[in-house]
């Protein structure tokens, strides 16, 4: 509604609109006139006034008519509508009232009644008004909360999706192995049988049963080698889909256990490489609130990449010290292998990890530094070439309440 | 008669296979079961209880699962070692299952020289209970 609301005073007498005008231009309304129903009607979608004053005898149209066809008109905001009717009986009122006036007065038209009836009906047309503006602003929330709805459905179903596809990976995983299995425990009582085979046939000829074990023994370690690395890959692959199909979940994980049980996985693998895993000061570590199945792979894939990276006889350290001050709890995973040239350090925890395993895919890079990403930690590395490489994984004890308090931090550059 | 019977329950042909021969010529004696189902029935078998020395078991099977073959055997045999062997090592898992009793939980693959290791550890244990009934 305007300040001041504006009158449509519509009659036929150019006295009658006279006084009307002059009678409520005193309380300050802003008043504009139409002397017949079609300029009535002009008037109303033009000016859009907050209230009409209609005469019911007019040429052209009358006013019932006028009522009827503004009331009809879907595309005009509320308008009160006060019929000015020469007649009072009954009759000429219900049939101004059904032509949808909201009001109506009796001519001649006393003053004091006009300004009453003209207040209150400027009073309704206020309320009106508001219950539109409100009817508005809540189509426009609720066509927000339906797009919010078809995002957050849609977003559900690709994290359904994604976890079907995890899980799918975890069955050819399993798969994968168990069709291993066989390959590889095949090959090794193969390799049993032949050295037999070959001691007994030694006396014969030496130098050619030689040529044949050192043969069968590198056809051997390309099968072991190489059934590991499809294991490994598909391993890397269920992760990394894993790590992205789901929230972490966390729990109190102590950190000497969870390495004990990394350790007890790639012992085998370890000694085969004649490679020594150990563990110090991690028994008085404080329990951590963590993932323990992401930090598990975290650790698993740091110490399965250092492995073959490790010269028989070396050593893979895992390290803690906690700041209690911080409240974080530093982890090292150190190697005595040879460590990596600056392009590979560089590149390592980006998008685009480079693998320098033979086919590898860099994915083990990437499931390391989501995992420590969702623990509110970082990874560090430190490298010499040919000293070794040794990883600082930094986890707060309690991640939930660093991502809680959490303020979007600045980028330095430096 | 061997050094001892073992029975192997794995869903996967070769892999009872692998570990027959393995095992076999290390000088056990074999047994397969292709599911927990087929695991109790094989220890049922016969008016006497099938007398074993070990069993090893893997988890992800069809029908009986190797979590619950394990509770059976457990409550029917409590002196028969179990060997969980599993290709999908999980925390909870191991957890549970060493709850029950497990004795060992091997990752696959296992190399023969270890799985021949831990099961002539196991069966030797066993063994020796036996005759001495501790």
């Amino acid at each position: 509604m305007r300040t001041p609301p504006r009158i449509l005073v519509v009659d036929d007498n150019a006295m009658n609109v006279d006084i009307t005008q002059a009678c409520l231009s005193t309380k300050g309304y802003e008043i504009v006139t139409a002397a017949d129903g079609e300029a009535a009607l002009i008037m109303a979608v033009e000016q859009l006034p907050d209230l009409i004053l209609l005469d019911v005898m007019m040429p052209k149209r009358d006013g019932l008519d006028v009522c009827r066809t503004l009331k009809a008109e879907r595309s005009l905001p509320f308008i009160p509508i006060i019929l000015m009717t020469a007649r009072a009986d009954s009759e000429d009122i219900v049939r101004g009232l059904e032509a949808g006036a909201d009001e109506y007065l009796t001519k001649p038209v006393d003053h004091v009644a006009l300004v009453a009836r003209v207040s209150s009906m400027l009073r309704i047309k206020e309320q009106q008004d508001t219950i539109q503006a409100q009817a508005a602003q809540l189509e426009v929330y609720a066509a927000e909360l339906a797009a919010d709805n078809r995002k957050l459905s849609a977003q559900l179903a690709e994290e359904a999706k994604l976890a079907e596809i995890a899980r799918l990976l975890g069955d050819i995983g399993h798969d994968v192995k168990n069709m291993m299995m066989p390959i590889v425990m095949g090959a090794d009582l193969l390799d049993c049988e032949l050295k037999e085979l070959l001691k007994r046939l030694a006396g014969d000829d030496v130098n050619r049963s030689k040529a044949t074990q050192e043969l069968s023994q590198e056809v051997f370690g390309m099968v072991r080698s190489n059934s590991r690395r499809i294991q490994d890959r598909v391993k890397e692959i269920a992760d990394a889909v894993k790590g992205r199909s789901g929230p972490a979940s966390f729990a109190a994980c102590q950190v000497s256990t969870l390495i004990r049980a990394v350790f007890s996985t790639l012992r085998y693998f370890a000694e085969q490489s004649g490679v020594r895993l150990s563990a110090e000061n991690l028994d008085d570590l404080p329990v951590l609130n963590a993932d323990e199945s992401r930090l598990f792979n975290v650790f698993y894939n740091l110490i399965n990449n250092a492995i073959p990276e490790t010269p028989s006889g070396g050593s893979i350290t895992v390290d803690g010290r906690f700041d209690s001050e911080t409240e974080v709890l530093t982890l090292s995973v150190k190697d005595t292998g040879r460590g990596m040239p600056r392009e590979v350090r560089d590149s390592l925890f980006s998008k685009r990890a480079i693998s320098r395993k033979a086919g590898g895919t860099g994915l083990g890079t990437r499931i390391v530094k989501d995992a420590v990403d969702s623990h509110a930690g970082s990874i560090t590395v430190e490298s010499e070439e040919g000293k070794g490489t040794t990883f600082f994984i930094a986890l707060p004890l309690n991640p939930a309440e660093i991502k809680k308090n959490a303020t979007p931090s600045v980028c330095s550059v430096s | 008669m061997g050094l001892g019977r073992v029975l192997i329950v794995d869903d996967e042909a070769d892999i009872r296979k692998t570990v027959r021969l393995t095992l076999t010529k290390a000088g056990f004696d074999v047994i397969e079961a292709q599911d927990g189902e087929a695991a109790i029935k094989e220890t049922r078998s016969g008016d006497n209880p099938l007398m074993l020395d070990a069993i090893l078991c893997d988890i992800h099977m069809p029908k009986v699962n190797g979590k619950q073959a394990t509770a059976f055997i457990r409550e029917q045999f409590p002196s028969v070692p179990v060997i969980i062997m599993t290709g999908q090592p999980d925390i909870k898992d191991a957890t549970e299952l060493m709850k029950q009793g497990v004795v060992d939980y091997l990752i696959k693959p296992v190399t023969p020289e270890k799985l021949t290791e831990v099961v002539s550890k196991h069966v030797k244990a066993h063994v020796y209970k036996d005759k001495f009934r501790v």
